[in-house]
């Protein structure tokens, strides 16, 4: 796997892996986003894994005047990217979230789907899923992939989602952690959030409601 | 400071805090870091200290204690006790003491930096005899951005039009983005790329044809075409400008975007060593 390095702005680098969803793929991000952290290059205020991308924050005044700016630390990533990889790398938690499944867009997802709506229960929890990486809220985590019978699109426009509510979004699923204005298709939802971190696996438990 | 009035947005705001993006937590901070900084350098604060942000309508705030404060960016016609005063110029007010904003005249944020006076009683408004006043930072000069990852992906016609046009900023903006309006570029094949991460001043291309500059407020991640990033050093300046306001783009080299942040920095740095020996001298001339 042959990465790509580019310019996000003038203060920020992005390593691209492979423009895939894919765990090996991920695998790779973490394996980086651990190497960096573990041993952070000069300057750096952020590390941002996303599905096949880590992006690096740094202070653009001390990369712009110890180390010829951002080119200069693209040539210490790429060195660095060759180097044998030493950090130790946690391993994932799994977090079993018990799901009630009746949210407002099931009926639809299930006509969407051609399924019917336990076929559509039944579907989501049987699948152990992957913390691709967090973002649009804080504490807000990609996962995936959901199986392709049950893949859906995302709403033209969003609508106000309560924290709890759990969505489906193309091949991923995510628990809103707080209220937000969303565009998910929400199955259902839970009154457990766990603190999740990049590389966790997750499983989802029907309970009754 | 007791809140008297609430204003439209005012919010405390610091230097970005970086660090916690991959938990989903952005940096956020104040808009306008530059108006922030010579704040909080005429009042003599700690460089990562918050200062009060407001937009117009801005609060009225009442000062409990004896308080040096300073008043930078944007021009609201700032008042204590319905005394219009002096921006960026340190001024000591008195208990009770009420700021209030009267009219806006330029910029979008205003910044109040505040330090009680635990060792001096103020009896009456005073304005100390020196300012700071940062000339040419808030020009109408084109904003300068660098090619983003699909900016290549563009077509050239597209690329001209960004680069040539007079943008307008949408009412909708805010401390997140700002939506700008123009006619439509042609949006790219693979309008929804894998989502990664994304900064202050990246230029993504909606759906809709049109841009949205990410401001302080921005999310994590996103998955729109990144066509440009506005450098670091002209941030605040755009972040002056609003709804109403237009703006136009040209194209630089990341030598010149490091060089920009660096003079910033340094002129940044030339006025905290100023304001302190002026704040020491004067304390000194004061007991």
């Amino acid at each position: 796997m042959n990465p790509q390095i580019y310019e996000l702005g003038d203060s920020a680098l992005t390593i691209e892996f492979r423009n895939e969803i894919s765990e090996s793929v991920h695998q790779e991000v973490m394996k980086r986003f651990y190497q960096f952290q573990s041993f952070p290059l000069p300057g750096t205020l952020d590390l941002i894994p996303a599905y096949a991308s880590l992006t690096i924050v740094f202070d653009l005044g001390v990369v712009a005047s110890r180390f010829e700016g951002l080119a200069g630390m693209k040539t210490l990533i790429e060195q660095k990217l060759t180097e044998a990889f030493t950090a130790a790398i946690p391993e994932g938690r799994l977090h079993e979230i018990p799901c009630e499944y009746n949210g407002a867009d099931l009926s639809f997802v299930a006509k969407s789907c051609g399924l019917s709506e336990q076929e559509i229960i039944r579907i989501h929890s049987e699948k152990e899923y992957t913390v691709y990486f967090l973002g649009f809220l804080p504490g807000f985590a990609y996962m995936g992939t959901t199986d392709e019978r049950i893949t859906v699109a995302r709403k033209v426009t969003p609508v106000p989602i309560k924290a709890g509510d759990i969505g489906l979004a193309g091949n991923q699923t995510g628990i809103y952690p707080s209220a937000s204005p969303g565009g998910w298709q929400i199955i259902g939802r839970t009154s457990t959030i766990p603190h999740f971190r990049a590389g966790d696996r997750v499983r989802f438990i029907p309970v009754s409601v | 400071m007791n809140l008297i009035k609430k204003g439209l947005l005012d919010t405390w705001q610091g230097l970005p805090s970086f660090g916690l993006q991959h938990e989903g937590i952005p940096p956020g901070g104040a808009m306008d870091t530059f108006s922030l900084q010579i704040a909080n350098a005429l009042v003599g604060n700690d460089v990562y200290d918050k200062a009060l942000e407001m937009h117009f309508p801005a609060g009225v705030y009442q000062f409990e204690k004896s308080t040096l404060i300073a008043i930078c960016g944007a021009n609201f016609t700032a008042c204590v006790d319905n005394v219009e005063v002096p921006m960026n110029q340190p001024i000591k007010v008195p208990p009770g003491a009420i700021l209030s904003c009267k009219k806006p005249v330029s910029g979008q944020r205003v910044y109040v930096a505040t330090r009680e006076l635990k060792d001096e009683q103020v009896s009456r408004l005073k304005i100390l005899p020196w300012s700071m006043n940062p000339e040419n930072v808030f020009t109408d000069d084109p904003i300068r951005i660098l090619c983003g990852r699909e900016w290549e992906q563009i077509k050239a016609c597209s690329q001209q039009l960004v680069l040539s046009k007079s943008f307008a900023i949408s009412p909708t903006s805010n401390r997140m983005g700002y939506q700008l309006m123009q006619e439509p570029l042609k949006t790219l094949a693979s309008q929804n790329l894998l989502s990664s991460a994304i900064t202050a001043g990246t230029i993504q291309l909606l759906p809709s044809g049109q841009l949205v500059v990410l401001m302080a407020g921005h999310q994590t991640t996103g998955g729109y075409p990144r066509l440009a990033h506005v450098i670091s050093a002209d941030l605040p300046r755009l972040a002056q400008k609003g709804p109403g306001d237009s703006l136009r783009f040209t194209l630089t080299d990341p030598t010149t975007a490091e060089y920009e942040w660096i003079l910033e920095q340094n002129y940044l740095q030339q006025v905290r060593n100023v304001c302190s020996l002026k704040l020491s001298q004067h304390r000194f001339d004061h007991h």
